[in-house]
């Protein structure tokens, strides 16, 4: 018979769904939330919650008062009203009162030993028999401090210690057989409230000594987002993890706090199930007027996906969609029958009751169990079956589901599955899955025990923990004397960091180490130990060269498609060069899982990184003398990464040399050194003691020249020995003697200091621009004159130059002036009058030494000549401009005459074309004309602006004179 | 109400997260942040009930023990009963634990609550250089604030399927509120920890290690100048 269908509107969509369903008689059922579940080996059954071993059991009471405020028949009143809301007709479970305790309980006649209190005989869980629950009335408190420690009887925890609960007694079997429950007696008072919040707190307790787990069911109400309805708050179990606090007392904060929720009732009567016609009088079947709804939730592997949470919501026939009810009904997490934990190569086995929780049974991995969603009116109804994970703050002693320490978020997006269910006592499967689940199961090749496979060279991989007990096998050559560090992250199936998936544990073995036992070299079984998100981190250390066998597996045993982990070794394996000075140096050290930002440190102290590799790490390591040591040492090398915390380190893997006295280099000559001449830089060493900075005073320092020849300054000969001073310095000047290759070796008990050089002679010169400045006899005449340095080894740049009159007039002004960058230094200079054929010289003298004359000669009046240098021939149009005229007074030699005077004569005469071939040439007209005198520079060029008529064509004749022969006329024009 | 609540010694519900670390920190004996080593179950001989030591390393003392120093906390074994593991070796945790009575057993303040989780919280992001200190999760600790409870009106119906609210009206939700809630504290308010056990209240509620253990220290010696 089907039993359900499938909306095709719906937006929500599902993967996969199955369903059967039958009658309900006589199946054995499991259902609820249940606390505990049987498991191997120590219980004897599998995969069955652990209930009570009688469906009758009796709660015994303190014959004594509970408080002041609350006499011994109000106590038991409170606790029967506590007790009786699990008295529910549906469930076989009847929790009825069983009479007195032998005795008042208190601090009294509980006493401490070394192995813990001594209850009185009736309170100890070997008298299950005749008392199932003990409630004592701890009367002042004594009791619930003995237990809990000093204090915690206090009025003001009241909300966590007005009542103790211990399920002392759970035998192999699968059964409950007793269980004590301690009354603070502190915790009541005048107020009503505060026994009201004392039987709110007991009645939760009952229920969890009656072996319900908690529940989440119309979480909202806990969270407040989004905000809850009041029927949400009405359905949100009595068994919630965490009370809301909205005052003093916690039981105000939800509605009828003292009523079952039909998700508690669920729960109850899935642990304690009446079949089908066989309620027992008072008493009604689990599934009168109520169906139940079991299945799975499937990864598309079709692996279980434990830790989802299943709810059920209603919607009664015949109604519209607004009818749906807002709220859950009952909730149930996936998978709270399956095995817990389970054994791994990293954690080993565990025996004890905790290890042996849940069945290995397969099908109850993704199990869930709404076992009594009770009917709205009518004769069917639909149920909404959704999926949520689990609120993470529901861990430890709130766990709701399987995963105890840590919830696990499904994977995928919560869905919806509209079933229809027919009437009272219909029982249907249903599977279903979430929306969008990762979709494998593809470890790839993760090795196995005996065939680890190598890891990745780089050291960083990522890999998949997929599979019930799945664990990833590596192996990885590891040399002695080594620190490195395993890191496993946790990733969800997109790749994210998180605490919610995976919670990945580390074992190391050799290689060689026998298969099966627990790790030998080295193990982390505490997930997320990192600082890292997500990060479970393993230290470890080897003494020998070894040959490693690696686990990465997940704690609790667990394996799934979303359980994705990035792995990564951070080792470092060698470090070249492992041999450096005492001034430290650069090495490269080799190794893997390296990435930016990781720092090393040598000895602890800090080199400076400059590159990163996975597989390499350059950086320059400390000098010795950072190390605080003043002798060689070998180090220890360390890669850290701050982020996580890993850390690398090659023990003695770096020898720094030992420091010695040393002869140090200050200053000598280089390059090319003129011969014969003293250098400028001196031969100057220095010794220093061991520590790199003491001066050694009075060390014999040998100076010696081989090959090549030098004097020493300090001494005068070719070798000489000097004591250092107190700076531990020994200097000398050097000549060299010779030219061609020089060596100068410096000697000393602290070591050997040599230089080289070339030794050349060195040719400087001075030479005049113009050496002789030829004047007008009887003139005066001033110029520049100017003079070239040159010097074979050097620049002449910056070269003073010396200026001085040597014989005759002449004068030097300033007397000394700086070569140009060009080698060239001039001054100005005035000489005359002299006579025809006199000098008068002057010097120009550089280094001192090297110098050269100049002079000014007089030239004779009748030596004196005229020659053009430019301006002549021009004919150009009357509308344009005639040009000036250049002439050059020369001597006889063509040498430029400077102070000579020129008379310069100009005519212009009107334009006339060319004279006819035959008879004369007319004389046109004169228009002007003008005199004038001008006398040569120093270069004997005198400039004429030819004198003209603007506009008109016309002919500009020039004649010019100077001395008693020199003559030269020119014509040029502007024609029409 | 507020008078029986003042006879009856107990506190009105603190509403910060501070005002219940601090209500922990003056109910505790112990305080310390330290790294669970080693847990050893010692059954009960001739009666007892049987006891549970839980040995830590002490990072940093704050109050009845020394840092460097191990700490051991003897809890009744009854506290474990039906498998229960209350702390995992390795783990870190800052403990407020009370004074151990006559009896030499002790246990955390507020139930597991006062055993709070240390967290690493440094994203594992290539090129990171260094790593942000560890965090205590407070996140329990918050579950323990005042919080308003407060309904919106029944008939405001949550399309489930369609994952959205319908608008709500106000005089409806007060009516709703008047209804279903004789005994509950009412309120129109919205709680900072609404967002309980969604990732973005998990970094609201996260805070270093040293900043709480500087506060608890602060408190410790206001306490003692009191004393």
């Amino acid at each position: 018979m089907l039993c359900v269908d499938e909306r095709p509107g719906q937006r929500l969509r599902w993967a996969m769904m199955l369903a059967f369903c039958w009658l309900a008689a006589g199946v054995h059922l499991w259902a609820g939330g249940p606390r505990w579940v049987t498991g191997q080996p120590y219980f004897t059954t599998d995969g069955v919650p652990i209930v009570w071993y009688t469906d009758h059991p009796l709660y015994f009471t303190d014959p004594g008062d509970l408080s002041s405020y609350v006499n011994h028949a109000a106590a038991d009143a409170l606790v029967a009203a506590a007790a009786n809301v699990w008295n529910v007709p549906t469930s076989s479970l009847v929790l009825g009162y069983g009479g007195q305790l032998d005795e008042h309980v208190s601090g009294a006649n509980v006493y401490p030993t070394s192995s813990g209190l001594v209850f009185p005989i009736d309170v100890e869980s070997t008298n299950y028999l005749a008392k199932q629950i003990a409630i004592i009335y701890d009367y002042d408190g004594s009791v619930t401090d003995l237990l809990l420690g000093s204090g915690a009887s206090e009025p003001s925890s009241c909300r966590q210690n007005a009542v103790t609960e211990s399920v002392d007694s759970i035998v192999p079997a699968g059964y409950i057989q007793h269980a004590v429950l301690v009354l603070n007696g502190r915790c009541t008072g005048p107020a009503p409230e505060q026994q009201l919040q004392m039987q709110y707190q007991l009645m939760r307790a009952f229920g969890r000594v009656l072996g319900l787990g908690w529940s989440q069911t119309n979480d909202n109400v806990f969270t407040g987002s989004p905000q809850p309805t009041y029927m949400q708050a009405m359905n949100w179990p009595v068994m919630h993890p965490i009370d809301i606090i909205c005052g003093p007392y916690t039981y105000q904060c939800m509605p009828q706090p003292f009523v079952l929720r039909a998700d508690d009732i669920s729960a109850l009567d899935g642990l304690y199930f009446i079949s089908q016609g066989e309620a027992p009088a008072g008493k009604a079947d689990t599934l009168l007027n109520a169906n139940r709804i079991y299945g799975r939730v499937l990864f598309p592997t079709w692996q279980g996906m434990r830790g989802v949470n299943v709810l059920a919501r209603r919607w009664a026939q015949y109604t519209d969609t607004s009818k749906e009810e807002d709220w859950y009904t009952a909730s149930y997490v996936t998978g709270s029958l399956y095995r817990r934990t389970a054994p791994t190569a990293v954690t080993g086995s565990d025996t004890s009751m905790t290890g042996s929780m849940g069945s290995t049974y397969g099908y109850y991995e993704g199990y869930y169990d709404l076992t009594r969603i009770p009917m709205l009116p009518g004769d069917w109804q639909n149920v909404f079956l959704e999926t949520e994970p689990i609120n993470p703050l529901y861990t430890g002693q709130y766990a709701v589901g399987p995963y105890i320490d840590n919830t696990v978020e499904p994977s995928g997006s919560n869905s919806t599955l509209d079933a229809e269910v027919l009437p009272s006592y219909r029982v249907s499967e249903m599977w279903l899955s979430t929306n969008g689940p990762a979709s494998a199961c593809n470890p790839g090749n993760s090795g196995t025990e005996t065939a680890p496979v190598g890891a990745a060279s780089s050291g960083w991989w990522a890999g998949l923990l997929c599979g019930n007990g799945r664990t990833a096998w590596s192996s990885l050559a590891i040399k002695g004397g080594r620190i490195f560090t395993v890191e496993v992250a946790a990733e969800d199936e997109h790749g994210f960091a998180t605490r919610a998936k995976a919670e990945p544990v580390i074992g190391l073995w050799q290689m060689s180490d026998p298969t099966g036992t627990l790790p030998t070299l080295g193990s982390e079984t505490e997930p997320f130990n990192s600082p890292a998100t997500g990060v479970t981190s393993l230290t470890t250390e080897t003494a020998q060269p070894v040959q490693l066998r690696m686990a990465i597996a997940d704690e609790r045993g667990d394996g799934r498609p979303d359980y994705n982990y990035q792995a990564r070794v951070l080792y470092a394996d060698s470090i070249s060069p492992a041999n450096v000075g005492a001034a430290g140096g650069v090495v490269t050290i080799t190794g893997m899982g390296f990435r930016p930002g990781n720092t090393v440190t040598v000895n602890g102290v800090p080199a400076t990184v400059t590159n990163w590799t996975t597989n390499t790490i350059t950086a320059s390591v400390p000098p010795l003398h950072d190390l605080g040591s003043s002798t060689g040492i070998v180090a220890d090398v360390a890669v850290n990464d701050l982020v996580t915390g890993g850390v690398a380190v090659m023990s003695q893997a770096l020898t720094y040399g030992s420091p010695a006295p040393t002869l140090n280099l200050v200053s000598g000559p280089s390059g090319t050194v003129a011969a014969g001449q003293r250098a400028a830089i001196p031969f100057a060493v220095q010794a220093l003691a061991a520590d790199g900075v003491t001066p050694i005073a009075g060390e014999s320092i040998a100076f010696t020249a081989s090959p090549g020849s030098v004097t020493f300054g300090a001494c005068g000969l070719s070798s000489c020995t000097l004591s250092t001073d107190a700076s531990g310095t020994a200097s000398t000047t050097i000549t060299p003697l010779t030219t061609g290759s020089v060596t100068l070796t410096a000697t000393g008990s602290s070591g050997v200091v040599t230089i080289s050089f070339t030794a050349a002679n060195e040719v400087r010169s001075v030479v005049a621009y113009s050496p002789v400045e030829y004047i007008a006899a009887g003139a005066v005449v001033s110029w520049a004159p100017a003079v070239n340095l040159a010097d074979s080894l050097g620049f002449t740049a910056g070269v003073t130059v010396s200026w001085t009159p040597v014989a005759g007039l002449i004068a030097v002004s300033p007397g000394q002036s700086a070569a140009n960058g060009m080698g060239v230094a001039q001054t100005a200079a005035t000489a005359g009058p002299l006579a025809a054929g006199a000098q008068a010289v002057a010097r120009a003298c550089a280094w001192v030494t090297v110098c050269t004359n100049f002079a000014a000669q007089g030239v004779d009046a009748s030596d004196l000549r005229l020659v053009i240098v430019s301006g002549t021939g021009q004919s150009v149009a009357a509308n344009s401009t005639l040009t000036p005229v250049v002439l050059q007074v020369v001597d006889t030699a063509n040498d430029p005459v400077a102070g000579a005077t020129v008379a310069v004569h100009q005519t212009i005469s009107a334009w006339q074309a060319l004279c006819p071939v035959r008879g004369r040439c007319p004389v046109p007209p004169v228009e002007g004309s003008s005199e004038s005198s001008m006398v040569s520079d120093a270069s004997g060029l005198i400039t004429v602006a030819p004198i003209q008529i603007s506009g008109a064509a016309e002919s500009t004749n020039i004649v010019a004179a100077t001395g008693t022969q020199g003559f030269i006329s020119l014509a040029i024009q502007k024609h029409p | 109400m507020l008078a029986a609540v003042a006879a009856s010694g107990q506190n009105a519900p603190p509403h910060t997260v501070d005002e219940a670390l601090h209500e922990m920190s003056d109910e505790a004996g112990v305080i310390f942040d330290g790294q669970v080593m080693a847990v050893r179950r010692q059954s009960g001989e001739n009666g007892a009930s049987g006891v549970v030591e839980v040995e830590f390393r002490v990072d940093q003392a704050v109050r009845g023990c020394a840092t460097g120093e191990p700490y051991i906390l003897r809890e009744w074994a009854g506290l474990w009963a039906g498998g229960a593991r209350r702390y995992r070796v390795g783990e870190r945790l800052l403990m407020f634990l009370r004074t151990p009575s006559a009896s030499g057993l002790s246990s955390p303040v507020d139930g597991m609550d006062g055993a709070v989780p240390i967290l690493g919280s440094s994203p594992l992001v290539a090129g990171s250089a260094t790593a942000q200190n560890p965090v205590v999760d407070l996140r329990w600790v918050d579950a323990q604030v005042f919080r308003p409870v407060a309904y919106r009106v029944q008939s405001a119906h949550t399309d489930h399927r369609r994952d959205t609210l319908l608008p709500l009206d106000a005089h409806a939700m007060a009516r709703g509120v008047s209804r279903g809630t004789e005994d509950a504290t009412i309120f129109v308010q919205s709680k900072p920890g609404s967002s309980r056990g969604n990732a973005s209240s998990v970094a609201a509620q996260q805070t270093s290690v040293e900043s709480v253990i500087a506060m608890l220290k602060s408190w410790q010696k206001v306490s003692d100048a009191v004393r």
